[in-house]
């Protein structure tokens, strides 16, 4: 009796280890780490991804498919980010014959990163896409030694040779935003719901804010960073804190609708980043913005595989359609509208003018002075808050 | 900071509050037979995933923690059956099986990522409580937080005004004495590391039906070893479990509601305050053990042999 008990839980746990170990059909690449081990070598001893990719379609052209893959630090499952990118992968996929992309979940930035970009490279994938900022050291190590695989990463920083970054100028949208909710606030506080602090989300942040007190000078913004882009209860909490505090018009930096939710429970309103996530929140969802990287993705490998592609660091503006505003909803009055379009219509001739001086910060310093505007490489190491946000992160001077 | 915001963060760490205090009346209860039940966390994400999968599936939030109950007495009974039949170390076993859990419900749960659960619970409304508005965030809780604190008062009765539960606490300090009144120490030991395993089960499926409707990997995000810390803070008396779980949650929301105030404290060290009571509570506990003696079980992780000294 006991001899069968042992055995049958040790088959008990291999079957499960075999269950998770097969592959689903078509498309997608190699087993999932579970993100939960606490050893990453330990998950990563996982075969090599091109082992288990999906076979090629049965009408493959005799010439060779540049091969992509898409690297995610979470789960497509996330109904923001990740599944935004993986929308478009599909689009891409879709539109193009002479690409086959896959895509690897749960690859953790660091060395496993580091690893999966390495055997990616030596077989034979040449476009590696890298869809968080936190491959950015990863990429530039695995760039530096293969040179012709090239490296399409998201809101990173460097350019190298085979390194290019990208990420659409979201800044415009949320100033937009930013007018609409200065309008719709009536405690004339707004809450974001942040997830860690990095130059790009307080770029959205302080845009947001600059946006609002264009329409209305008394708004301020309170921000709650929860240090991670993924964790929908601790978002929750973090947005039901904020409408506890007062705000009555909640945002958010992470990558779920949990704010939604929460906004829509506590009858106040919510606006959202990389999806339109009205489904969670019918009465509380005001706008958002919401990407569409398929227009980003498809002419980048076109230029790849037709050999114009040179490396830069692309920030495609609204009207390049990389990124767009959802629609509004009913809240939104004819008011707020006119606003919106008389600011895009500026936009055309003066995309960033919302970083036009003064603005001073928290602490009272003048950070940008009358008449100057805020420059590219003072976007991409911002660390501070404009005046009239309220967080418990200190400004660096 | 004023009442309307301290009652809001009384009513927030209730809410927070209640899936460890499912949890730890259930390890109080396991531990006192003389189980070190460490499988909490892997059986919190396993009660997680098990009643939000069948709550999906079936649309009604009951079925899931059906489910949940099924499901968790059956793990608990494979672990009792490592820990109390086997005699295997009993924190190697739990440890390990946590890990197992955690990635076989990471494994199980991903069709379930992003999916909106349409039944889970919500807080119950009290009409009478319209004339005390500022009360409401207490009260109005859903149904499982009262169910919490009803167990947590029959955990109490049961321990120390019945017969059976003489013959818990028997089985965790003394088994051999136990034995010897013809109470079976194996049976006992596997009934409560069952019982425990279900509290668990439901404190889980609390994360995600009724705290945070989703279900993402890891969404105990600890709790099931902070339950242990909470359960030496409870002296192992099932009484004390719910000032601990709800201290605790208490300490969570202020977090959260401190740095919407925007004190000047960096969000990093605010999301570490929650933890710094249960240390203080483990140091205090530690140090009252070296005066006076320990108050756990004294049997606790020690195997049963029947017929050895």
């Amino acid at each position: 009796m006991k001899k069968f008990a042992v055995c049958f839980l040790i088959l008990a746990m291999l079957s499960s280890l075999l269950v998770g170990c097969a592959t689903s059909p078509t498309g997608s690449a190699s087993p999932t780490a579970t993100a939960s081990s606490p050893s990453p070598t330990a998950t990563a001893s996982s075969p090599s991804p091109t082992a288990t990719v999906s076979s090629p379609s049965p009408t493959a052209s005799p010439e060779a498919k540049m091969k992509v893959a898409f690297l995610y630090d979470t789960t497509v499952g996330d109904f923001g980010w990740y599944y935004g990118h993986e929308k478009a992968r599909k689009l891409t996929q879709a539109a193009l014959d002479f690409v086959e992309t896959s895509y690897l979940e749960n690859v953790t930035p660091g060395a496993q990163a580091e690893r999966v970009m390495t055997e990616l490279c030596n077989s034979g994938y040449s476009v590696i896409v890298a869809a968080t900022s936190g491959y950015e050291a990863d990429s530039l190590k695995v760039a530096e030694k293969f040179p012709n695989v090239k490296f399409l990463n998201c809101c990173g920083v460097t350019v190298t040779a085979n390194v290019e970054t990208f990420y659409p100028l979201t800044t415009q949208i949320w100033y937009m935003l930013g007018q609409v909710a200065g309008k719709l606030t009536k405690s004339n506080v707004l809450g974001m719901v942040g997830a860690v602090v990095f130059p790009v989300d307080l770029q959205i942040q302080n845009a947001w804010l600059l946006g609002a007190q264009s329409v209305n000078p008394a708004v301020t913004e309170r921000i709650i960073y929860i240090n991670t882009y993924y964790d929908p209860a601790a978002e929750r909490d973090a947005a039901l804190a904020l409408i506890d505090a007062g705000a009555d018009v909640i945002a958010q930096a992470t990558n779920d609708p949990a704010h939604v939710q929460a906004a829509e429970e506590k009858g106040v309103y919510a606006m959202s980043q990389f999806e339109d996530m009205r489904q969670f929140g019918a009465n509380a969802y005001v706008s958002g913005d919401v990407f569409f990287w398929e227009k980003y993705y498809i002419p980048t490998l076109q230029a790849i595989h037709d050999g114009s592609w040179k490396a830069r660091s692309f920030w495609p503006d609204i009207f390049s359609g990389v990124a767009g505003m959802a629609d509004f909803g009913p809240m939104v009055t004819d008011e707020m509208k006119a606003l919106v379009a008389a600011s895009k219509e500026k936009m055309k001739t003066d995309p960033e003018f919302f970083w036009k001086g003064p603005i001073k910060d928290v602490n009272g310093t003048v950070r940008v002075e009358a008449g100057k505007q805020l420059t590219q490489e003072q976007l991409l190491s911002m660390d501070w808050w404009v005046q009239g946000v309220v967080t418990s992160m200190k400004s660096n001077p | 900071m004023d009442l309307r915001t301290i009652l809001w963060i009384i009513g927030m760490g209730i809410t927070a509050g209640t899936p460890l205090l499912y949890a730890a009346i259930g390890e109080v209860l396991a531990e006192r037979s003389g189980v070190l039940n460490l499988g909490l966390e892997g059986l919190m994400l396993m009660g997680a995933i098990t009643g939000y999968m069948f709550a999906s599936l079936t649309g009604d939030k009951w079925i899931g923690i059906l489910a949940v109950i099924v499901i968790s007495a059956f793990l608990g009974a494979i672990l009792a059956l490592l820990m109390v039949t086997y005699r295997a170390n009993q924190v190697a076993t739990g440890i390990a099986f946590t890990i197992f859990c955690t990635g076989l419900s990471a494994l199980i749960g991903k069709p379930y990522i992003g999916v909106v659960a349409t039944d889970t619970f919500k807080k119950i409304r009290m009409p009478f409580l319209d004339g005390v508005p500022m009360l409401k965030p207490i009260f109005e809780q859903d149904i499982l937080v009262y169910i919490a604190v009803i167990l947590c008062i029959a955990a109490w009765f049961f321990v120390y005004k019945t017969k059976a539960g003489l013959h818990l606490r028997a089985a965790g300090d003394n088994p051999a004495t136990l034995d010897s009144l013809g109470v079976s120490v194996y049976k006992v030991r596997y009934i409560y590391t069952i019982v425990g395993s279900i509290l668990a089960g439901i404190a889980g499926a609390y994360l995600s039906l009724a705290y945070s409707p989703s279900w993402i990997e890891g969404m105990a995000a600890g709790r099931g070893w902070l339950t242990i810390a909470l359960v030496n803070f409870a002296l192992w008396k099932p009484q004390n479990t719910i000032t601990g779980a709800y201290l605790f949650g208490i300490f969570y929301a202020l977090s959260y509601r401190l740095e919407a105030m925007g004190i000047a404290v960096p969000s990093y060290f605010l999301r570490m305050f929650p933890y710094v009571l249960p240390l203080v509570i483990l140091i205090l506990v530690s140090w009252r053990a070296k005066q006076k003696g320990s108050i756990a079980p004294k049997t606790l992780a020690v195997p049963y042999l029947r017929g050895s000294k």
